[in-house]
């Protein structure tokens, strides 16, 4: 069923009307006294109802707290019909006179949201509706009005029989209402204690029923206001770091509230002190409303399920705070870099330290062994020379061996650290170098023909040389294509393969040693892997 | 007949070069191992003279080695060696059940013999 966005207009015709015909029943019915003041407290009750109910409608289209409002506005209308001299119209009044009750009590169960939010409620409102419909209409049969001491109401075309059953019934419809009213009194309560101080101030306006309720809703607006007011003065006051969380906190009424801050160059929210900050959109009795400042995401605000209808009020109340909120996200998104940097220079120290163990582990492994091997040789060539000549020269051929293969591992461990031809011949003849020594075939795109700082050249060689190194040892690739392009100040390198894809950029230090050197230059590293798709190292490093 | 010899060392071109330096001056290389655990085995099982071992090794270093073999009652004689010079190793050379050191710059069939007859 589609609902209604705005209240029919003639829903306030059709009170009206019914309002005048109610005021006229009450005022000609000759079985009842105090015809005046219940005439008043009739239009009281129907039109004020009404009228607020078309007032909550209008303001709140989604929300039921409206239409139960105006059906609580009609049912207090019919309830003067009990007034009427005749039987039929007399016999309708009669057995709507008590469902006025049952609407109040759903009415007062739904607030704020409208809905029934638990099994207990739905139940209460059940019992409520069937003890003022069906039990009703029960007593109803067996009730003679003359023979319960009026005289002059009209007959009860309904009666069955008049009899003590009738006293039974009502007994029982008495003894299920207090019960119903202890119930409902105990839910108020215990909703009152847990709820917000803006709902709690609703739930009170609630319950001085029934003007007051659009008090609550015109307090609501003046909540809003103050609010924000209180905010505002709270916010001129400084306080340091975490004032800002406790004036929201306050001005929303939740001492729970949370404030994430959010980092565009890192795409995601940090707290205050700049410390990864994850906003679950399902959090558990949580909800976070975005604030934004001219347009730009500027932070979350993590607030009590409770506010969800008033998410208004926390934006309202996070508009005026945004200015504040900006200056501590910049603050928070400060101390998010430093202590990535912090990080980042830790690990470029120990990833020195690491190097430098590679290194000699190189030597000492390759080239030392050989060199010793060769001594070795050489010495039992000098011993062998005189007296086996043959022996001897199979001896320096194998010194021979060992000294090429000494000689070929230096070079690539003098290459890891710095190879010579980035220095000599520039970024592109050291990049053709890597794409010769590369077991995979690369297709050199574009590479820049000047040279750049000595720096960056080696932070483009060393990405290209380790995104080739992985190309080779996971990918399975036919192919892979290296683009250096120098463009607006920066240097934008793409290494991408037709491999299988599914590299996790978290795995290998190589990646993230790289990612280091690239950010210490101010730049990014970026990885895109998907499954059976390849992958695609990027970098971009500022050069001027 | 020589001195039959262990060599352990986890680079094959040392090994090859050495087994060829002391099978030219009469010893018997009997076995070769490229790590500690398989030398300690094949002390056992060959009951070599001499082992001539590397201290750096990919499981345990030649120390640990060198004691264990000591442990196993009927020592070899044991000679260490390493690319690193002796002052590296001082204090644990001297506290190792081992004969003696040699750095493998100037290892030769010679030393050996000094260190072990």
């Amino acid at each position: 069923m589609t609902r209604l966005r705005r209240p029919p207009l003639g829903i306030a015709v059709v009170a009206f009307v019914v309002g005048i015909g109610a005021l006229l029943v009450v005022i000609n019915g000759e079985h009842n006294i105090h015809r005046g003041a219940y005439a008043a407290l009739a239009l009281g009750i129907g039109w004020g109802f009404t009228g607020t109910g078309l007032y909550a409608w209008r303001r709140r289209p989604g929300n039921n707290i409206g239409p139960l409002m105006i059906a609580v506005g009609f049912s207090g209308l019919l309830k003067a019909l009990t007034f009427s001299n005749d039987s039929v119209v007399f016999t309708i009044g009669s057995l709507a006179e008590v469902l006025i009750y049952a609407l109040l009590v759903h009415l007062l169960l739904s607030f704020p949201s409208g809905q029934l939010e638990s099994g207990v409620d739905r139940l209460l409102v059940a019992i409520a509706y069937f003890n003022t419909t069906v039990v009703q209409l029960a007593g109803f049969l067996f009730t003679d009005p003359a023979k319960e001491g009026c005289a002059r109401c009209p007959a009860n075309p309904l009666l069955i029989t008049h009899s003590h059953a009738a006293a039974a019934i009502v007994a029982a419809q008495m003894d299920i209402s207090i019960a119903l009213l202890g119930a409902v009194v105990a839910i108020l309560y215990r909703r009152s204690r847990d709820s917000t101080t803006s709902q709690r101030r609703g739930l009170a306006s609630l319950a001085c029923l029934p003007f007051a309720f659009l008090v609550g809703l015109m307090r609501f607006r003046f909540s809003q206001a103050e609010a924000i007011s209180s905010l505002v003065g709270r916010l001129g006051g400084g306080g340091g770091r975490g004032a800002l969380r406790r004036a929201l906190a306050e001005a929303l009424g939740d001492p729970t509230l949370e404030l994430a801050y959010w980092v565009p160059s890192q795409a995601a929210y940090v707290d205050a002190e700049g410390q990864p900050m994850r906003v679950d959109p399902a959090l558990r009795d949580k909800i976070a409303t975005t604030i934004e400042n001219e347009g730009r995401r500027v932070a979350a605000i993590i607030h009590d399920a409770d506010l969800a209808q008033e998410r208004d009020l926390v934006q309202a109340v996070g508009a005026a705070a945004a200015l504040t909120l900006e200056n501590e996200r910049l603050d928070a998104e400060l101390r998010a870099h430093v202590d990535e940097l912090r990080a980042s220079r830790a690990r470029i120290v120990t990833a020195g330290y690491a190097e430098r163990q590679r290194l000699e582990r190189d030597l000492h492994d390759g080239a030392q062994q050989r060199l010793m091997a060769l001594g070795i040789n050489l010495r039992l060539a000098r011993d062998r020379i005189g007296s086996d000549a043959q022996e001897a020269a199979a001896l320096l051929d194998a010194s021979l061996e060992e000294l090429r293969e000494a000689t070929s591992e230096l070079r690539e461990l003098a290459r890891g650290i710095h190879p010579a031809l980035l220095t000599d011949r520039g970024l592109e003849a050291a990049l053709n170098g890597l794409a010769g020594r590369s077991p995979v075939p690369v297709e050199l795109v574009e590479t820049p023909h000047e040279r750049l700082p000595s720096s960056v050249e080696a932070a483009v060689y060393f990405v290209v040389a380790e995104a080739l190194t992985n190309v080779a040892r996971y990918a399975q690739a036919r192919t892979v294509s290296v683009a250096v392009v120098r463009s607006n100040g920066h240097v934008d390198v793409a290494v991408s393969d037709d491999g299988v894809g599914g590299a996790d950029p978290a795995q290998g230090s190589g990646l993230r040693g790289l990612s280091d050197r690239v950010a210490a230059l101010d730049g990014r590293l970026e990885l895109t892997s998907t499954d059976g798709d390849g992958t695609t190292v990027r970098a971009r490093i500022p050069c001027g | 007949m020589g001195k039959t010899v262990l060599i352990v060392d986890d680079h094959p071109s040392f090994r090859t070069s050495a087994r060829r330096m002391l099978e030219a001056d009469g010893y018997e290389v009997i076995g070769e191992a490229a790590d500690g655990s398989s030398a300690i085995d094949a002390a056992r099982e060959l009951q070599p003279d001499i082992v001539l071992l590397d201290i750096r090794l990919p499981d345990v270093d030649g120390f640990q080695v060198a004691d264990r073999l000591a442990a196993n009652g009927a020592t070899p004689a044991i000679v260490l060696t390493s690319s690193r010079d002796r002052s590296d190793f001082d204090y644990e050379i001297v506290a190792s059940p081992a004969q003696g050191f040699v750095p493998k710059s100037d290892l030769s069939a010679e030393a050996i013999t000094l260190l072990t007859r």
